[in-house]
């Protein structure tokens, strides 16, 4: 894979956490790994600031260049708020209704990071193919 | 709300796309083309991968019209399997065109050999595929391994075999020997992801982290900015240093052949500033140099070929030499200044130059044979004899791959016109003639590198007289 590949790897790392979401609207209950692959989310969310470049990488996925660039792209402050708020909702006990609302509020704005970050990949292989076509 | 028409057909597309390939690795046969195991092992994969997606294809409109609130997410998802399919795409051809005619054996059989030396990577093997790309450097990583587990994960499939890497290499080139020593720096890519990258990210955390004390924090995407240029080119020289632990100057040789290091050698206005530039993927082709000569120093190599008066040892011996300064193609954060995080970068670089002969087993195991070995082994080369076994004090050796291929490349830069006067018909001063018997020169040194596995076996037994 070309140093692109990041933004599919990112494009995949979002489905995960896309997965799990419905996988919990499908069943009603959170398989084992959605907690961990939202606190990373939400920790990636809070916004630019200051950070060490080792807890940037303990972030996984949302922690690197790739992450971080299409999250600032993809979503406003407000964005990440509501975003934020949705997925408190979904990791704590809540009533089942109101849970599987906030996981299909999440999953579309997740779906809106991985369109972000497919595009970003697609568009850098057009360009590697159009510089080597020169 | 999606029509189920639309998407049984968005699925169907994707099949048709997969089904073909899943066909060109079933329709192999048997007998002919002749493939490595290791490129069958891809194969087999493949196949089976590729019948798991196209199951999981018969099960997806069903799947994505059963919620309509989960339809689009599960409609979009059919995108990354596209996309990964397209990924892997790129190599099927390639690898089924790099049969076991066009391909250099007996060298990657040696890079094989030293691998397996070092005990934690006993277990790593490659396939290697054929590109169209000629420069080695624009090959891509080959990381297939990655993007059949990703499109595994999608569609519950079995996991890549563990320890299979893939390498490119130029269609056209498979009869030589010197350029492919370039191969070791492409294997070294898939040993850093493997096994190396958690010790050097460390590193380079660190040393960035040292430089935000200094200049003050920096925000998130700064940071992972500089993260990722410094790991590219970190990853990089990493690989140019395993290839020297792996085959010894020889790989540096090539290197500097490849990206036409001699234009640094005669210029009294100054040397082209493209030799000091750090790219995005890529350091400077002079950084790299220095430190190619640090890590020949530490081996010993240095010391055996320091007089060599060839270009690719001249720039060796002059790389720290220029006045020039190395310069960035990408912008910086304001805060960070190029030399700023080129320290960073030479931090780490110092690390490695002790870190990388730790981790290769035998990297410096070849040097005292070479020096006896070599002149011995040129004699041998210049009455056109190939030298899988020589007489070294009245005894027979055969020279280790890493002292013939390092044998070789000195008499190819050092003492070609002795063979050329030496064959009627050819002149030194013909390129033609130049051309021609280098190229002979590669197949008698390929010839006794496969000569060296029937004598003596692996590359454990390293030739030395007894």
């Amino acid at each position: 894979m070309q140093a692109n590949s990041e933004y599919l790897t990112l494009a995949l790392d979002v489905r995960k956490v896309t997965d799990s979401l419905v996988h919990l609207v499908e069943e009603g209950n959170p398989s084992p790994e959605l907690n961990a692959s939202i606190q990373q989310v939400m920790t990636s969310l809070q916004g630019p600031r200051q950070i060490s470049a080792k807890s940037l990488r303990a972030r996984g996925p949302f922690g690197r260049y790739a992450g971080v660039k299409a999250i600032s792209e993809v979503f406003t402050q407000q964005d990440r708020t509501q975003l934020i708020g949705k997925l408190h909702m979904v990791i704590q006990p809540q009533p089942s209704a109101q849970r599987t609302e906030s996981a299909l509020a999440a999953i579309e704005f997740f779906d809106k990071l991985e369109r972000r970050a497919l595009y970003h990949y697609n568009r850098a292989r057009t360009t590697r193919r159009s510089v080597s076509a020169r | 709300m999606i029509s189920e028409e639309l998407v049984r057909q968005e699925v169907s597309e994707l099949h048709q796309f997969i089904e073909p390939m899943v066909r060109m690795c079933s329709e192999l046969r048997a007998d002919y083309p002749v493939f490595s195991d290791e490129s069958r092992e891809f194969f087999d994969h493949i196949q089976k991968l590729g019948n798991e997606t196209l199951t999981y294809l018969l099960g997806a409109p069903d799947r994505i019209l059963k919620d309509t609130r989960l339809s689009s997410t599960k409609r979009q998802s059919l995108l990354d399997l596209r996309y990964l399919w397209e990924n892997l795409h790129e190599y099927l051809r390639p690898a089924l065109d790099a049969d076991s005619l066009h391909l250099p054996n007996p060298l990657i059989s040696t890079l094989h050999d030293r691998i397996h030396e070092t005990d934690e990577w006993h277990s790593y093997r490659f396939t290697l595929f054929h590109t169209t790309e000629a420069n080695y450097l624009q090959l891509p990583m080959g990381i297939v391994g990655t993007v059949a587990n990703d499109i595994a994960a999608l569609v519950g499939g079995k996991q890549f075999p563990a320890g299979l890497g893939h390498v490119g290499m130029p269609y056209s080139q498979s009869d030589h020997l010197f350029m492919n020593c370039t191969l070791g720096h492409e294997m070294g890519h898939f040993i850093y992801q493997e096994d190396v990258s958690h010790d050097a990210e460390n590193k380079i955390d660190s040393a960035l982290e040292r430089m935000e004390k200094e200049i003050g924090e920096l925000g998130e995407d700064e940071i992972t900015f500089c993260q990722k240029l410094v790991s590219s080119w970190i990853q990089e020289v990493f690989c140019d240093l395993f290839a020297i632990c792996l085959i010894g100057p020889a790989y540096s040789f090539a290197y500097s052949q490849l990206v036409a290091a001699s234009m640094l050698i005669g210029r009294p206005r100054g040397v082209p500033e493209e030799f000091f530039r750090f790219g995005t993927d890529h350091p400077a082709d002079l950084s790299r140099f220095r430190n190619h000569r640090k890590l020949l120093e530490k081996l010993g190599w240095w010391q055996i070929i320091r007089n060599w008066s060839s270009a690719p040892v001249q720039i060796l011996k002059t790389c720290t030499s220029y006045r020039s300064k190395f310069a960035l193609e990408d912008d910086l954060p304001e805060t960070v200044s190029p030399n700023r995080l080129l320290q960073c970068y030479n931090e780490v670089c110092n690390w490695l130059i002790g870190y990388v002969p730790r981790r290769v087993k035998g990297c410096r195991d070849h040097v005292a044979d070479f020096m006896v070995q070599s002149p011995i082994i040129a004699q041998y080369l210049q009455r056109a004899i190939v030298p899988s076994t020589i007489i070294v004090r009245r005894k027979v050796v055969n020279p280790s791959p890493i002292v013939l291929i390092n044998a070789g490349y000195e008499f190819l830069l050092e003492k070609l016109p002795l063979l050329l006067s030496n064959i009627k018909g050819e002149s030194p001063n013909s390129i033609e003639s130049r051309s021609r018997m280098g190229t002979r020169l590669e197949l008698w040194l390929l010839k006794a590198l496969e000569d060296h596995r029937l004598l003596v076996g692996g590359a454990s037994q390293n030739g030395s007289p007894g």
